[in-house]
């Protein structure tokens, strides 16, 4: 069946801000940092859901996702979190 | 004391009861928006009341407790009571309303435990309050800092919470009301979503737990406060309630602080892309423009005793130059950019350093807002039309926002209503997609797990106000066993660009000390002169306040052994009185 144009443009509309994200993020950060830069991430999940956001796996790339962003964000905000309860870390 | 506390009781009953036959009659029949205008009418009357007795020089209990009565007298008498609506407990499912209760205990706890410990509201926020309490009136203000003069709606509550047991031990109060109103507009934003009650609620729930919002609420800081209105003022546009309501919220937002108007071209833009929806009915004009009319005192006040006092409704802003100077916008600068890049590569991850209520160096938006939060705005801004304008409205804020916010590195604390969009659209996610659900509820409890503590707040200062008697909490015990409780303290004014004071300690939790500020001190003989015409025996010279010369002279006068320091405290007394 073919795409609609509306939704055609639409898609390619959105990948393009998704991908002008990513070249922002890729021309302000060093490399090293970029796999684990919060703007990346989210990026590359919005293109990933425009293209496949029907497919079955779409809900667990969605899980698995945030499940990323958790461990990111808690491998440096945690000890502070520690430290707040009184636990060494 | 217990004849306060009577006042206090009788006052809040009959502003409770007021509020919700006002909301009644003003109703659009929406009961996710009434919840947020029983709010914002609770505060209405309540900052009249303190305006009115102040510039009457009434504030007291006595009179407000009388005002009280009389308005329970006249609530009853005009058949009110008969007219109550019901309250059914709605179905939330019973782990959020263990959630719901677990936060509840918490911030009254907080507020039970907690003294003021933030430097901006001992330094200026909050000296005029005490001010206000003991003299009974709003003027004259104390001179504790260049930048008491600055809009004070959210002291008006915090005096409420204050006056009747002439002490600070529910001050926190005021900022746990102001929490509450946020995540109500938060709420009636996810009915406008599209969300069911149970979600909506959730959506609530998740943006109350955000550290920004949760730990400001027992602060005594005004920045959450003025998002709770810019949300609530959104949730009004976004419904189409009526202009008169959507501008009664505006003034109150105002008054709180300027810094609400960054909200304005978002609300402009939401109205305009909800042109075409259904407006709600609006209040009667008999009740709409009378609280339109009473919005706009309370919010303009400020701004019209600056005009009339000093020539500039800004004031100090444009009219000294140290305050301007902290004040600038960033317009002219490339700032948007650099604090985009900042918010986004850096602050969001909230790992330079402790949440502390100041936010400078991290947004305090919690892991429900980056790890769930943008992946669920994400997904749901491809489905949901109402979360896109509302993406587009914050989106617009924000951006005004980080471009106007005055210069420096505290512009973190003017976008705290962002997280809210992250709430409505994680809740909107976990409700299409359950798989996600256990994730959004791991960081929600994570999320109450890391503000169990301010970072300001030591562990030893906790451990020293939850040993105190609750007369005597305070976080600097020095001034409990050095001064007197009804001396009379001379401590420095604030200038601001030398850093801040925390000349509220000085009145102490019971606000029982009268406290002169000094604005400057040219020799060790003018201290001494000034202290014996303020009849001041004691000096809290602030050490990171005053200007140089002027603590100069105070190092000076201790080296000449006219001040002798109180032990290994802070303060001084005169050794020749």
């Amino acid at each position: 069946m073919t795409e609609p144009a509306d939704s055609r443009r639409a898609k390619i509309a959105e990948l393009s801000a998704a991908a002008g994200i990513l070249l922002w993020r890729l021309i302000v950060l060093p490399l090293p940092a970029v796999p684990m830069d919060w703007m990346t991430i989210l990026a590359i999940y919005w293109a990933y859901t425009v293209l496949a956001h029907r497919s079955k796996h779409w809900p667990w790339v969605t899980v698995g996702t945030m499940a990323l962003l958790a461990g990111i964000y808690l491998q440096g905000q945690f000890p502070f979190t520690l430290d707040v309860l009184g636990i060494p870390s | 004391m217990i004849l306060g506390f009577l006042a206090m009781l009788v006052a809040n009953v009959a502003v409770t009861l007021g509020a919700i036959s006002i909301t009644r009659r003003i109703s659009s029949g929406r009961r996710s928006l009434d919840a947020v205008l029983f709010f914002l009418i609770r505060y209405l009357i309540i900052a009249a009341a303190i305006l009115g007795t102040g510039l009457a020089h009434l504030l007291s209990p006595l009179p407000l407790g009388i005002l009280g009565a009389a308005g329970l007298a006249l609530w009853a008498a005009s058949g009110e009571h008969r007219r109550l609506p019901s309250f059914p407990r709605p179905e939330l499912g019973w782990l959020l309303w263990a959630l719901i209760a677990m936060i509840v205990g918490r911030l009254l706890w907080q507020v039970w435990w907690y003294a003021p410990y933030s430097v901006d509201p001992l330094s200026y926020h909050l000296p005029k309050m005490a001010q206000w309490v003991q003299q009974g009136a709003l003027l004259p203000y104390p001179r504790a800092d260049i930048r008491e003069t600055f809009p004070a709606g959210f002291e008006l509550l915090e005096t409420w919470w204050c006056v009747f047991l002439h002490h600070d031990v529910l001050i926190e109060m005021a900022g746990v009301e102001f929490l509450a109103l946020g995540a109500a507009a938060v709420a009636a934003l996810a009915r406008y979503s599209g969300l069911g009650l149970r979600s909506s609620a959730f959506a609530a729930v998740l943006y109350a737990v955000t550290p920004a919002p949760l730990l400001q609420a027992t602060a005594c800081m005004n920045d959450a406060p003025v998002a709770s209105v810019m949300l609530a003022t959104l949730a009004l546009c976004a419904t189409r309630s009526s202009p008169l309501l959507v501008l009664a919220a505006a003034a109150i937002g105002v008054g709180i602080k300027p810094t609400f108007a960054f909200v304005l071209p978002g609300i402009v833009l939401l109205a305009f892309l909800e042109r075409r929806s259904t407006p709600l009915p609006p209040p009667s004009r008999a009740w709409g423009i009378p609280l339109l009319a009473l919005s706009l005192a309370v919010g303009s006040f400020w701004y019209v005793l600056n005009l009339v006092r000093f020539g500039n409704p800004l004031y100090p802003i444009g009219s000294v130059n140290t305050v301007e100077k902290a004040s600038l916008s960033a317009i002219e600068g490339a700032s948007l950019p650099l604090r985009l890049n900042d918010l986004v590569g850096g602050a969001i991850y909230d790992a330079r350093d402790h949440y502390t209520v100041q936010f400078i160096l991290v947004a305090g938006w919690g892991i429900v807002m980056f790890a769930c939060g943008g992946v669920a705005l994400v997904a749901m801004l491809r489905t949901n039309g109402a979360i896109r304008k509302l993406a587009a409205a914050f989106g617009l804020t924000l951006l005004v926002a980080l471009q106007l916010a005055p210069w420096g590195s505290f512009y973190l604390r003017f976008i705290l209503f962002f997280p809210a969009l992250g709430a409505i659209a994680a809740a909107a996610l976990a409700g299409s997609l359950p798989r996600g659900a256990p994730v959004l509820w791991v960081t929600c409890a994570l999320c109450l797990l890391s503000t169990t503590r301010p970072g300001d707040l030591r562990t030893s200062t906790l451990e020293t106000l939850s040993s105190s008697d609750w007369h005597e909490r305070t976080i600097d015990r020095s001034f409990v066993w050095a001064v007197p409780s009804d001396a009379t303290i001379a401590c420095l004014q604030g200038t601001h660009d030398d850093s801040n004071g925390e000349g509220y300690l000085a009145y102490g939790p019971g606000l029982s000390r009268k406290v002169v500020f000094l604005p400057r001190v040219e020799s060790v003989e003018d201290l001494v002169r000034q202290m014996n015409d303020h009849e001041a025996f004691w000096l809290f010279p602030q050490a990171r306040n005053g200007d140089g010369s002027s603590r100069r002279h105070i190092l000076q006068a201790v080296l000449r052994e006219v001040l002798s320091q109180q032990w290994s405290t802070p303060i001084y007394s005169l050794r020749r009185h």
